[in-house]
């Protein structure tokens, strides 16, 4: 049994892992922690149930869902970053977390509060060996994670928007001197990190069948914990958290209960901060060795 | 001119709102503490449509005492806390003869030691953890004890001989009618039944993944699976034993007794059983009910199949209004507060009154004893297992 809960531990991680990366490309990049990220992510899980519903075909639900996560981002960017950016600090994160509360209330208006299904179009989507069991589309959401997390990996070190970008992460008016234009890069960052937080809406409504308009905030202060255990702005470090994260939670409910979950996840993230203020990847230069 | 219009408009509108007040004086108020959102809104939110049905049909009888009956509605969202403000200000600001609600037994704690200090009857149509209305003589619920409701599941499933050799729990900790039904109801049933329970696993209401707590219940699978928690919970339950392989089959109580179930829980929640105060095809006068309930609950794009707790929101304003007619209310503000307690002195010697529900009277700790219908899914359709009548 305890093969099955590490295996239900991994899988939960996947989901963290997208949220955390979302976080942690603002944070690394803009030094801006976008509170609107757990409603991107809850955006397109209802938007990919309300396609489905609405009788689209699988990957144009899909498709759709990504969009409206893109395009949300792209939203609060527009209007809180990109408008505000010579207000104080804390004005920018004040309207992300305005946007967070717009888009649940915009989806409780519209559809209520209630839990709404997804129906999958596809059958069983299991595999199993012996006595364990392994959902596909969790499986297919791990991969996926990882993979991107490489991928986007590969885009920050080896081209040229990557440069820009980390060259705006060490100062943005250097960058600027430079000729990076900031302007254009800085939405990108928004819709890359809207993608990863979408797609993990996406993969929750796929996986655990369900989507509500507060699904965001469930997901959101393990998606941040994930991101300070790992090492703020460090992507591979967010995938280490969130994997971390996930199994922690499900062998605190295997060996303990249901109630010492937040105590276990937390525990841990004072226990990290205490020996590695910088998180587990983070190096003491933050700047210098993110992503 | 534009100072005469002024004047003009200024007078019809003090006008206007003198008749208004005079005819909201005429009018005998009833407070209703609603829950449109929270854990149970998808059992909660409808209940106001019921209420409105009652309140139009006892007005088009013409009242009650020749008046005509309102409702005040506060919206707790589920909140203990706005619970509490709820009673305070339907008592205070509105001057309610009585309250109906609110919904859960967590608002209900709350609730009740406030209605008694201000000599209010308060009415949930959906607490019913044990014993919460015992200590007050102002709090009545038109509930049935879980535990009552989960033993007669237990007699029917035992009199139709299905498999009850083994059970195990599965209840969410952050919610007192969950935590009452995983921790005290259905240990207590199963001691009494002579079923083992074999494991017990918990979750929070925010969990979205059940995984851990299936893998664990799969490790040793048993006949029953008893969950205490919303719907929403049982859902997410039930979908994971599946995936996981497990075929048990889930019991529960009223906490998840959602009318749209069967669609909501899909393929996954077929032979999931429990008990209901309420069945919409019982007779004629339930099912002109769920005619009504269903083509108001449209109009409103509300979930139009009525559950048990609109029913007994339904019933509550009936008892209301019996016990206001009875007591010869007649909502004269001097009066507010004797006639409050006529209200209680009413209800608590009620018998066999021919609500919707069935017939129903009120025990001595505040409970109304009721007809139980223990019903099954089947293939995407509630199914009548067996109807247990009011015992003591």
């Amino acid at each position: 049994m305890l093969e099955q809960q590490l295996v239900n531990g991994l899988m939960l991680g996947g989901i963290y892992v997208l949220v955390a990366v979302a976080f942690t490309l603002t944070i690394g990049i803009l030094n801006f922690l976008n509170f609107s990220i757990p409603g991107v992510f809850m955006l397109s899980g209802v938007f990919t149930w309300a396609l489905l519903k609405m009788g689209l075909p699988w990957p144009l639900a899909i498709l759709g869902a990504l969009a409206v996560g893109a395009v949300a981002s792209l939203v609060v960017e527009r209007c809180t970053y990109s408008w505000m950016r010579s207000s104080d600090h804390y004005v920018p994160l004040v309207s992300s977390m305005g946007f967070l509360i717009l888009f649940e209330n915009l989806v409780l208006v519209q559809w209520g509060s209630d839990l709404q299904r997804v129906v999958l179009p596809f059958a069983d989507l299991n595999i199993r060996f012996a006595s364990l069991v392994v959902s596909i589309p969790q499986l297919v959401s791990l991969v996926l994670a990882i993979g991107l997390v490489f991928c986007l990996r590969m885009l920050l070190q080896k081209t040229q928007m990557g440069r820009g970008l980390r060259a705006i992460a060490e100062s943005p008016s250097t960058a600027e001197i430079l000729g990076v234009v900031v302007a254009r890069l800085v939405p990108m960052v928004f819709v890359i990190g809207g993608l990863f937080a979408a797609l993990g809406g996406m993969l929750f409504a796929l996986n655990y069948q369900q989507v509500h308009p507060f699904m965001g905030e469930e997901v959101a202060l393990k998606g941040i914990s994930a991101m300070v255990i790992g090492g703020m702005g460090n992507v591979w470090g967010s995938v280490l958290g969130g994997l971390l994260i996930g199994v922690v939670e499900v062998l605190s409910i295997h060996f303990f209960n249901a109630d010492f979950v937040d105590f276990s996840v937390y525990g841990l993230l004072l226990v990290i901060l205490f020996f590695k203020p910088t998180g587990l990847l983070g190096a003491s230069g933050i700047v210098r060795e993110k992503f | 001119m534009k100072f005469h219009g002024f004047i003009a408009t200024a007078m019809t509108a003090a006008l206007g709102l003198g008749f208004t007040a005079a005819t909201a004086a005429q009018d005998l108020v009833l407070g209703y503490i609603a829950a449109k959102t929270g854990p149970f809104v998808s059992l909660s939110k409808t209940n106001e449509i019921a209420a409105q049905i009652a309140v139009d049909e006892i007005n088009a009888k013409g009242g009650v005492n020749g008046k005509k009956l309102r409702i005040e509605t506060f919206d707790s969202s589920g909140k203990p806390e706005q619970a509490v403000v709820g009673v305070r200000t339907l008592e205070k600001d509105e001057k309610v003869l009585a309250i109906i609600g609110p919904f859960s037994s967590s608002e209900a704690r709350v609730a009740f030691p406030i209605a008694e200090r201000l000599k209010i009857v308060t009415m949930p149509m959906a607490s019913s953890a044990p014993g919460l209305a015992e200590p007050f003589k102002f709090a009545f619920r038109n509930t049935s004890n879980e535990g009552y409701m989960f033993a007669q599941v237990m007699k029917t499933l035992k009199q139709k001989g299905i498999p009850v050799r083994s059970a195990s729990i599965a209840h969410a900790t952050d919610d007192t009618i969950s935590k009452v039904m995983g921790t005290r109801v259905f240990p207590a049933i199963f001691e009494k039944v002579g079923i083992p329970v074999e494991d017990v696993v918990t979750f929070k209401l925010s969990a979205f993944d059940l995984s851990p707590q299936v893998s664990q219940l799969a490790s040793s699978p048993t006949d029953l699976v008893a969950v205490g928690a919303p719907p929403e919970q049982a859902i997410k339950l039930v979908t994971e034993m599946r995936r996981q392989g497990h075929q048990g089959r889930l019991v529960a109580g009223s906490t998840i007794a959602a009318p749209d179930l069967p669609e909501r829980m899909g393929e996954p929640g077929n032979t999931t059983t429990l008990p209901t105060t309420f069945f919409a095809d019982l007779d004629d006068r339930t099912r002109a009910f769920a005619a009504e309930f269903a083509r108001r609950a449209k109009a409103e794009g509300e979930r139009t199949l009525p559950a048990q707790f609109d029913a007994a929101t339904y019933d509550i304003v009936l008892f209301f209004a019996h016990a206001m007619e009875q007591a010869g209310v007649t909502g004269d503000p001097d009066k507010l507060e004797a006639e409050r307690t006529a209200i209680r002195d009413r209800l608590a010697v009620m018998k066999d009154f021919p609500a919707l529900e069935g017939s129903i009277s009120f025990g001595p700790d505040g409970d109304a004893l009721k007809p139980v219908y223990v019903i099954e899914i089947d293939n995407g359709k509630w199914r009548l297992l067996g109807t247990q009548q009011v015992q003591g």
